[in-house]
């Protein structure tokens, strides 16, 4: 006779055992889980990265790092369907007024009064907390403001006599000059799949900027569709392919040796120097973009408002790993945040192009803070496009992304008097 | 026996009955995801679609690159299989060689075929500056993406209609061509009145399940081009991933996608027919 192993009883009791400490076992695993973190991916938020794994002692990061757009729209769709991950995501000035809007984000006020002494952020420039805000209220914690410089060849602008531009009919001058048939004129980036941050200088100085103060288009008016044209002209002395490009590729361009001058990222400048990466390693000398009112961004940390992990935690996880010690080390990859770094004269020695970083930023203007910014940019950088490249009349092309984006304005409750 | 269909059943109701049928249900709604409105609006989606000028514009341009590619790829893989079919050697190698774009995952082709285009550095750039030609906007001038795209779809897909196409030939009575050659036909005349008309009802169908797929034509197109410049290169599925991810318009997005399956679904009814007709013609 084969008895049975298991009774009815001990199998009721233990499934009963099981299921009373399930809560305590999911905490406990749940306190071990790492903490997910979704970022855009660059040498500086690598960095950012790697040292949020040891930011804090017991505390597990699981990095997930890809292109800026797969990373905005991965976190939007998470956020959106209420999930509970990613903990941590990268956000930008675009991206923050909108996700915040939506009520995505976990405000961040209080923690950052709470803990402000023990990370020393007071010493976090405002300009960066600007782009972390909506609305007076914090959403992020900034890791570096961006912000657009004009990089150009000092060895060919000296050669032929030519100062660096301060307008952009000079620079359309310059890159017409500059021109051969092995070497462009100029690089510039309009891949339309993120915001127009080149666009927005010439759109701010030679056009009166994206919209008036009840946030009407103005890119039907005479001097904004002067703008695009004046960009138009400046687009046949450029690296071809620019349409299907972003701004890495224009660093790609100066280190090939391929362009004379374009708009810069101050993330991509150290590239420049570094003859394993660059033929024209210390030729590129960097500037303000003619006129300024150029684009800055803030990248930053924010907390997931819907988040299982204790928010506390993040906060000071996030606040640890911006410490001034670690913005040191990653100066050369971005502009950091902490004034005590930015203005350090030994960091500006060491780093040739923080001067005119410095100045950049002083210049810069951000880009509107509409949370529907990156719809408005969708429809209007298209209808740009399709002008600069000849593909619609520029009055036609300006007059029609006016009109697309008061629609969509309209339909998302603007201009309701 | 009906128990043994039931995970088939499933698996087909869990991933396509019910995202189809969630698809059309938003359809009839508006539903912008970034504020969370969410009304019934009835046929507004579709109709507000049919009466874009960007939709319009945006099918043109899937007709253009789907026909062009297609025409292409049925050319080539045509010549080509009749060229494996002619060959006494090597074929197993040279097909396996003409078979290799396809096997690479879409998006890595599409990223090896970006650097091959990028202007300046790319390798079709670098070739031709080094003979002292001025290469064309392969991206970036709005006839030239086309025809960029047009080139990597067919780079990409052709080596699946030259095997089909093959495979079909070796099934073929070799006699008749036999048959053809003792009556006096030449090369051209036995293909034109004897081999293509063996293979019309194979060729209609591999152009069938061609079509069906460049209509989702999406990959290549989002990575080389993201439908630039401007909109040259939009085609319809990239306008809706860019209504739903961009825009954030859950509602018009699955009703363009609806739309979309419609518009396929009127294509296959007439292939299907056509196939019929020119088989019982065979026959």
């Amino acid at each position: 006779m084969i008895g049975r192993p298991f009774g009815r009883r001990p199998l009721l009791g233990a499934a009963t055992a099981a299921t009373l400490m399930t809560p305590a076992l999911t905490r406990a695993i749940r306190a071990e889980e790492p903490v997910q973190l979704l970022s855009h991916r660059y040498p500086a938020l690598e960095f950012y990265a790697r040292k949020l794994t040891t930011a804090l002692p017991g505390v597990a990061v699981d990095a997930r790092l890809m292109p800026s757009g797969e990373a905005a729209q991965m976190a939007r769709l998470a956020l959106s369907s209420g999930a509970t991950t990613p903990d941590l995501l990268w956000v930008n000035s675009t991206t923050v007024t909108s996700f915040a809007k939506s009520g995505w984000l976990e405000p961040l006020d209080e923690m950052w009064a709470k803990h402000r002494e023990e990370f020393a952020l007071d010493d976090i420039n405002p300009a960066s907390l600007r782009g972390c805000s909506w609305q007076g209220r914090l959403y992020a914690l900034p890791i570096t403001t961006n912000v657009l410089l004009y990089a150009y060849r000092a060895d060919l602008f000296e050669a032929r006599q030519i100062a660096p531009p301060a307008t952009w009919e000079a620079a359309v001058a310059a890159a017409q000059v500059l021109n051969t048939p092995r070497r462009s004129g100029t690089t510039i980036s309009l891949k339309w799949d993120m915001p127009p941050y080149e666009l927005q200088s010439v759109l701010n100085t030679v056009g009166d900027g994206w919209f008036d103060e009840a946030w009407h288009p103005r890119f039907a008016d005479a001097r904004d569709t002067a703008a695009i044209a004046l960009y138009r002209r400046l687009a046949r002395f450029a690296v071809p392919g620019y349409t299907s490009q972003s701004n890495d590729e224009n660093t790609v361009n100066f280190a090939q040796d391929l362009a004379a001058c374009g708009q810069q990222w101050a993330t991509r400048c150290a590239a420049m120097d570094n003859p394993g990466t660059s033929r024209v390693a210390g030729r590129i000398q960097w500037t303000v973009p003619p006129g300024g009112r150029q684009a800055m961004t803030t990248d930053a940390y924010a907390i997931n408002r819907r988040t299982a992990r204790d928010r506390d935690m993040l906060f000071r996880l996030a606040a640890a790993a911006l410490a001034e010690q670690n913005q040191r080390e990653a100066a050369a990859l971005c502009v950091p945040p902490r004034r005590a770094v930015l203005h350090d004269p030994a960091v500006q020695a060491r780093l040739r192009w923080y001067p005119a970083v410095a100045r950049a930023l002083d210049a810069a203007e951000p880009l509107p803070a509409l949370p529907e910014f990156n719809e408005v940019a969708e429809l209007a950088t298209k209808r740009m496009v399709q002008a600069i490249v000849g593909q619609m009349p520029v009055a036609d092309a300006m007059a029609t992304a006016a009109r697309e984006v008061t629609d969509l304005l309209a339909q998302r409750g603007y201009y309701k008097t | 026996m009906w128990r043994f269909l039931l995970p088939s059943v499933a698996v087909m109701v869990l991933v396509l009955v019910w995202p189809l049928a969630s698809a059309i249900y938003y359809s009839f709604f508006s539903y912008y995801l970034g504020g969370g409105t969410f009304r019934f609006v009835g046929l507004a989606n579709y109709a507000g679609l049919l009466a874009e000028q960007r939709f319009w514009s945006d099918l043109l341009t899937t007709v253009i690159i789907v026909g062009c590619s297609v025409a292409l790829q049925l050319a080539i893989g045509l010549a080509l299989a009749l060229a494996l079919y002619a060959l006494n050697a090597w074929v197993r190698t040279i097909s396996l060689l003409n078979f290799l774009p396809h096997v690479v995952t879409p998006v890595v082709a599409a990223i090896f075929l970006k650097w091959m285009f990028m202007g300046r550095w790319g390798l079709l750039d670098s070739i031709l500056i080094s003979f002292d030609v001025f290469p064309p906007d392969w991206l970036g001038d709005p006839l030239w993406a086309k025809a960029s795209l047009i080139l990597a779809d067919t780079w990409r897909f052709m080596p699946f209609l030259m095997l089909v196409l093959y495979a079909g030939l070796q099934s073929f009575d070799t006699a008749l061509i036999e048959a053809a050659a003792i009556d006096g036909a030449n090369a051209w005349q036995r293909l034109r009145y004897v081999i293509l008309p063996m293979m019309k009802p194979l060729i209609v169908f591999v152009v069938a399940i061609r079509v069906m797929d460049a209509f989702r034509f999406f990959d290549l197109v989002y990575v080389l081009t993201n439908g630039g410049p401007g909109t040259a290169t939009e085609t319809i599925t990239l306008y809706t991933y860019q209504l739903a991810f961009r825009m954030l318009e859950v509602g018009r997005a699955s009703a363009l996608g609806v739309l979309t399956l419609l518009l396929i679904a009127g294509l296959i009814v007439g292939m299907v027919l056509f196939l019929q007709r020119s088989g019982r013609e065979v026959v």
